[in-house]
């Protein structure tokens, strides 16, 4: 795998789009009513009101600091928000009281991996499943092993995390929450940790889940991959939404100059870097 | 100095070192431990009402002479709950067990903030309960980040048991002192006593060096 995302071109067959427009009687999957986060008296997310359909791919962008990450935690209820409400497959993230339950229904997957360091591939993936669902351990090994398998890290089951390489730690840990069959993904920056030859590796993992329909949240720096996977994209920036719309609207006629000013230099440090290579 | 009487002198050293350091020492570590995370718990508990009083006697202990805890609970504290004797061992070993407990508490405390939120927060993204992560994730990590600490310091305890003459505890130097009162061969006996703490700290600091490489090894990479 060699070359950057930036040359590839990345496509879908059609499945992440044609699902943004079946529209009709769909029930949202996630959806964020005037949430509001403050760290002390830092406002972090100021009055969002975003709504994520089964089969989305949402990119969200924008400088580091806008709130993207702390917009992801909310979601699972890792960040107590303060003000208004992220509704999860129905269930109100601010009354649960079984945060636990809710929580393995959405994956989320870190920039550094976060791979248990004491433990092998096999452990890191079958964990959930023993003290979560409560699988057998033959059950529990199984499942994990083909979910391995199918990103290509079987080889892989019995090392430590330490032992690959960051890619490969990468796509273990997808391993680790798909194992659990949520409903929605979250990814946040999952490749701004990696060595350049590394990215597509990943990114080429991101593009299977959703050409398999998975509903899906990415923080991601990657805007050529943005432009060619994403169903929606929402560009922050001091703790607000500054824009969102489809792709289209957002790459080709996005008329406020802050978004623009972003794509601009993201763009020019993408073509930087390969006129560099 | 006779054979046999380097070897009786020896046998009597061996078995004070056995008899009391050694015992002193292990037990010391066994009871200072589990207060010792009980402490590290409450020290990033929240809540003010745990967190002072703990840190309070983490500082306190962590700031006094071994020798000075000794005489405190083996003469002051008998005093102060209104009279009794406390025999020398259960002194020695009350001092030496909440003294080591406020140093293991800091170190534990450390090792526990040193494991990244991000392995909390990705623990619990699977649906692991608050209790769970730290049963299964934090702690393990954390053991092997404080393990070389912990024996370090447990090295250090070994070492400090002696102390416990001064309460007079027949201890090893203590034995070593009476031994002497009878040969009045200072240099050979102190030295013997030098040798014996010099191979047995030896050989435990070996251990934590060989700990150490393997959990940098595991862990980093």
């Amino acid at each position: 795998m060699s070359g950057s995302a930036g040359q590839t071109g990345w496509t879908t067959d059609g499945a992440g789009s044609s699902a943004a427009m079946a529209g009709g009687a769909r029930h949202p999957i996630i959806e964020f009513r005037n949430l509001g986060l403050w760290y002390g008296g830092y406002h972090a997310l100021v009055d969002i009101n975003e709504t994520v359909y089964p089969k989305d791919c949402v990119v969200i962008c924008g400088p580091s600091g806008s709130g993207k990450s702390s917009l992801l935690r909310c979601v699972n209820g890792l960040e107590k928000f303060q003000q208004g409400d992220v509704i999860v497959r129905g269930t109100s993230v601010k009354h649960c009281r079984d945060l636990p339950a809710l929580r393995y229904h959405v994956g989320l997957v870190f920039q550094r991996f976060e791979l248990y360091p004491h433990m092998t591939c096999l452990s890191n993936v079958r964990l959930a499943l023993r003290k979560v669902l409560k699988l057998p351990r033959a059950e529990a090994d199984r499942r994990a092993a083909e979910v391995l398998a199918r990103f290509g890290v079987l080889d892989q089951a019995g090392k430590y995390p330490a032992q690959l390489s960051g890619g490969q730690q990468q796509r273990v840990a997808i391993c680790r929450s798909l194992v659990l069959e949520p409903d929605v993904m979250m990814f946040d920056e999952p490749t701004s940790a990696l060595d350049p030859e590394m990215i597509d590796d990943v990114l080429e993992v991101l593009l299977q889940l959703v050409r398999e329909g998975m509903t899906m949240l990415i923080v991601t720096h990657e805007m050529q991959f943005a432009r060619d996977v994403a169903t929606r994209i929402i560009f922050m920036e001091q703790g607000r939404v500054v824009e969102h719309g489809t792709k289209e609207q957002f790459f080709s006629g996005t008329r406020n100059p802050r978004t623009r000013a972003f794509l601009d230099r993201v763009f020019k440090e993408k073509r930087a870097e390969e006129r560099s290579r | 100095m006779t054979v046999e009487q380097v070897l009786s002198s020896l046998s009597l050293l061996a078995t004070a070192l056995l008899t009391y350091n050694v015992t002193l020492t292990v037990l010391a570590v066994l009871i200072a431990l589990p207060v010792a995370s009980l402490l590290a718990l409450g020290r990033l508990s929240p809540r003010r009402v745990i967190r002072y009083p703990i840190a309070a006697y983490i500082n306190i202990l962590r700031s006094s002479p071994l020798l000075m805890v000794m005489f405190w609970v083996y003469y002051t504290f008998p005093m102060l709950v209104g009279g009794g004797n406390v025999d020398v061992f259960t002194a020695a070993l009350i001092a030496l067990s909440a003294f080591e407990a406020a140093y293991f508490a800091e170190f534990i405390r450390a090792g526990l903030q040193s494991i990244a939120r991000d392995q909390h927060r990705a623990a619990l993204a699977t649906g692991l309960k608050p209790w769970q992560v730290s049963l299964h994730v934090i702690w393990p990590q954390a053991m092997r980040r404080m393990l070389p600490s912990l024996l370090t310091q447990t090295i250090i305890a070994f070492q400090d048991s002696t102390l416990a003459s001064v309460i007079g505890l027949r201890e090893v130097v203590q034995t070593t002192t009476i031994v002497n009162a009878r040969e009045v061969r200072p240099i050979w006996l102190y030295s013997m006593l030098a040798v014996f703490y010099l191979c047995l700290c030896l050989a435990l600091s070996r251990l934590v060096r060989r700990l150490e490489r393997k959990t940098a090894e595991r862990l980093t990479a």
